[in-house]
C-alpha cells in the first residue's frame, strides 16, 4: 500500500496527470448530472449515439483537412442532439430507434470516409484511439483544462438554476407544458449541453464507452435512493469517485483509461445493487 | 424573445467554450515531430496526419518552445517532471500508460527536458530518407492498447555502422541519452543525443 501511495505521489508531479484528474472528474460530474435525466427519459443510449455522430463528424473534418475540427464536430453533434431530444415524448420515431438510426449511420459513414480518403499512416490506430479513448485524457494541454473547467461550471450552474424545470420536463412533458413550462426550450437546452458534454467525454473514455459515464452512475444511485434529488446527488458523487479511481488505477496498472473507469463503475453498480437489496430486505 | 435570446447566448457560451480547439488529442491523434517523422518508418504504428502537416506544425511549436528560453543553462536548470536527484528522467520505471503520455508531453513541451538524461525502453526502428539516404534510428513505445505509438529519435555516441552495430529492427531496446533539439533543413527535431544502448 505504501508503494502504491509513493508511486501515486510520484505520478502526481506530472502536469498531464493533474490535467487528467481535473478534467476527468469534471466530465464525470457533468455527464452524471445529465445522465439521470436521460435515463429517466429513456434516452440512455443517447451518449453512444451522439459520440458516434461526433466520430462521423470528426472523420469528415479529417478528410477535409480542417485545421480546427471542433466547430464542425460540435455543430453536427448539437444538431443531432436537438433532432433526437427536442422532439420529446411525442416523437413519431421513438428515442431508441432514432438513436440507432443516426448512430450506426454516422459510425459507418465515418469509418468509410477514413478508410477511403484519409492520408493518415495508421487509420486503425486513429479509429481505435478515438473509439476507446486509450490515452487521450492524459494528453491534454493547460488550455484544454481551463476550457473544460469553464464549460463544466456553466453546465453545473445551468443544472442547479434550472433544476425544477428540468425535473418537470424529465417526468411529464405534457403536464409541464400545461402549467406553462417552456418544454421545447428546456429540451433544446438539454440537447445542446448533452452534445457538448459528450464531445468532451470522448477524451475520457472514447466513443464506444461514453454510455457508461451516462448510465452507470444514474442506475447505481437509483438502486439506493428513490427521490430525484437524492439520485442526482448520489449519481454525481459516484461518477466522480469512480472516474478518479479509474484514472489512478489505469496509470498505476498501465491499463486503458476508459475501460478501467467503466470497470470501476460496474463494480460500483454491483455494490449499489447489493446495498439497495439489503436495504429493501432490512425494511421488510 | 428575451428568454430565447438568453437561451441562445447560454448555448453559444457552452458551444464556444467546449475544449479541444488545438488539441489533436481530443480526436485521439498525437501530432508532433517524433510521430510525424515516425510515420514513414517501416513497421511503425504512429498515428497522426500526413508527415508534412504534422512536421511543420510540430516544428513551429518546438521552435516556439525553444525560442522562449535562450540560455541553455536556464533550460537545464528547470526540473523536468519525473526527474530524479541525479537529473535523470527514467521512463522505464513508469507504467505503459504513463510512458506514452510522458513521451507525448516531451514532444509537445520539450523545454523542461532539454539537456536532461532520458532512459527509455521500447521497440527499435530505423528509417532511411529516400532523398538523402540518411538513416534515422528511434525507440518507439506504444500505449496500453498498442494502437497508438510515440517515439524519440536517438543517435549513438561514437562511430557506429548500420546494421552491424545496431539491434535488429523490432527488437526491444533500452536507450539512455541526452534530450536535445537539432536543426535540419527548415525544421527542428528532437532526439536523444550521445546515446548508449543499455541492453543490446
Amino acid at each position: 500500500m505504501k508503494h502504491v501511495i509513493d508511486q501515486l505521489s510520484a505520478y502526481w508531479q506530472y502536469p498531464f496527470v493533474q490535467h487528467a484528474v481535473v478534467v476527468g472528474v469534471l466530465i464525470a460530474l457533468c455527464s452524471s448530472l445529465l445522465g439521470v435525466t436521460l435515463v429517466l427519459k429513456r434516452f440512455s443510449y443517447i451518449g453512444d449515439g451522439l459520440s458516434h455522430v461526433a466520430f462521423g463528424a470528426m472523420s469528415v473534418a479529417i478528410v477535409m483537412k480542417l485545421t480546427n475540427r471542433m466547430p464542425l464536430i460540435l455543430t453536427v453533434t448539437v444538431i443531432s442532439a436537438v433532432l433526437l431530444l427536442r422532439t420529446g415524448q411525442n416523437a413519431r420515431i421513438k428515442g431508441d430507434a432514432a438513436i440507432a438510426m443516426i448512430s450506426v449511420g454516422a459510425l459507418a459513414m465515418g469509418y468509410l470516409l477514413m478508410n477511403v480518403f484519409s492520408a493518415s499512416a495508421n487509420v486503425s490506430g486513429d479509429v481505435c484511439s478515438t473509439l476507446f479513448g486509450s490515452t487521450s485524457i492524459l494528453t491534454l494541454t493547460q488550455e484544454d483544462v481551463v476550457l473544460c473547467v469553464v464549460m463544466s461550471v456553466i453546465v453545473v450552474a445551468l443544472y442547479v438554476f434550472c433544476y425544477n424545470r428540468i425535473f418537470a420536463v424529465t417526468f411529464d412533458e405534457n403536464f409541464a407544458r400545461a402549467v406553462g413550462t417552456r418544454v421545447d426550450f428546456y429540451n433544446f437546452l438539454i440537447a445542446v449541453v448533452i452534445a457538448c458534454v459528450i464531445v468532451l467525454a470522448m477524451n475520457l473514455v472514447g466513443s464506444l464507452l461514453i454510455s457508461a459515464l451516462v448510465i452507470f452512475p444514474a442506475l447505481s444511485a437509483m438502486r439506493m435512493f428513490k427521490s430525484f434529488r437524492s439520485v442526482t446527488i448520489c449519481a454525481a458523487l459516484l461518477s466522480v469517485i469512480c472516474s478518479l479511481l479509474g484514472i489512478l488505477a489505469s496509470i498505476l496498472a498501465g491499463t486503458p483509461v476508459g475501460s478501467t473507469i467503466v470497470l470501476v463503475q460496474m463494480a460500483a453498480f454491483g455494490i449499489s445493487y447489493l446495498a439497495g437489496a439489503l436495504r429493501t430486505g432490512v425494511r421488510r | 424573445m428575451k428568454k430565447m435570446l438568453t437561451a441562445l447566448i447560454l448555448a453559444a457560451g457552452i458551444f464556444l467554450t467546449a475544449c479541444g480547439e488545438d488539441s489533436e488529442a481530443s480526436e485521439g491523434q498525437a501530432p508532433d515531430a517524433a510521430t510525424a517523422s515516425m510515420e514513414d518508418i517501416p513497421g511503425s504504428t504512429a498515428t497522426g496526419e500526413t508527415a508534412a502537416e504534422d512536421f511543420s506544425a510540430a516544428a513551429s511549436d518546438t521552435e516556439e518552445a525553444v525560442d522562449q528560453t535562450d540560455d541553455g543553462q536556464e533550460r537545464k536548470a528547470e526540473k523536468a517532471p519525473g526527474e530524479d536527484e541525479n537529473g535523470v528522467v527514467d521512463l522505464t520505471k513508469l507504467s505503459s500508460t504513463m510512458v506514452f503520455s510522458e513521451v507525448y508531453s516531451m514532444m509537445t513541451d520539450p523545454t523542461p527536458y532539454i539537456g536532461k538524461t532520458i532512459v527509455m525502453n521500447g521497440q527499435f526502428t530505423v528509417y532511411q530518407d529516400p532523398e538523402t539516404g540518411k538513416l534515422y534510428f528511434s525507440c518507439i513505445i506504444k500505449d496500453a492498447t498498442a494502437c497508438c505509438a510515440q517515439g524519440i529519435e536517438f543517435s549513438l555516441a561514437g562511430d557506429h555502422e548500420f546494421p552491424e552495430d545496431y539491434p535488429q529492427e523490432g527488437d526491444n531496446i533500452t536507450v539512455q541519452g541526452t534530450f536535445d533539439i537539432y536543426t535540419e533543413g527548415q525544421a527542428k527535431y528532437m532526439q536523444l543525443a550521445d546515446s548508449v544502448l543499455l541492453n543490446s
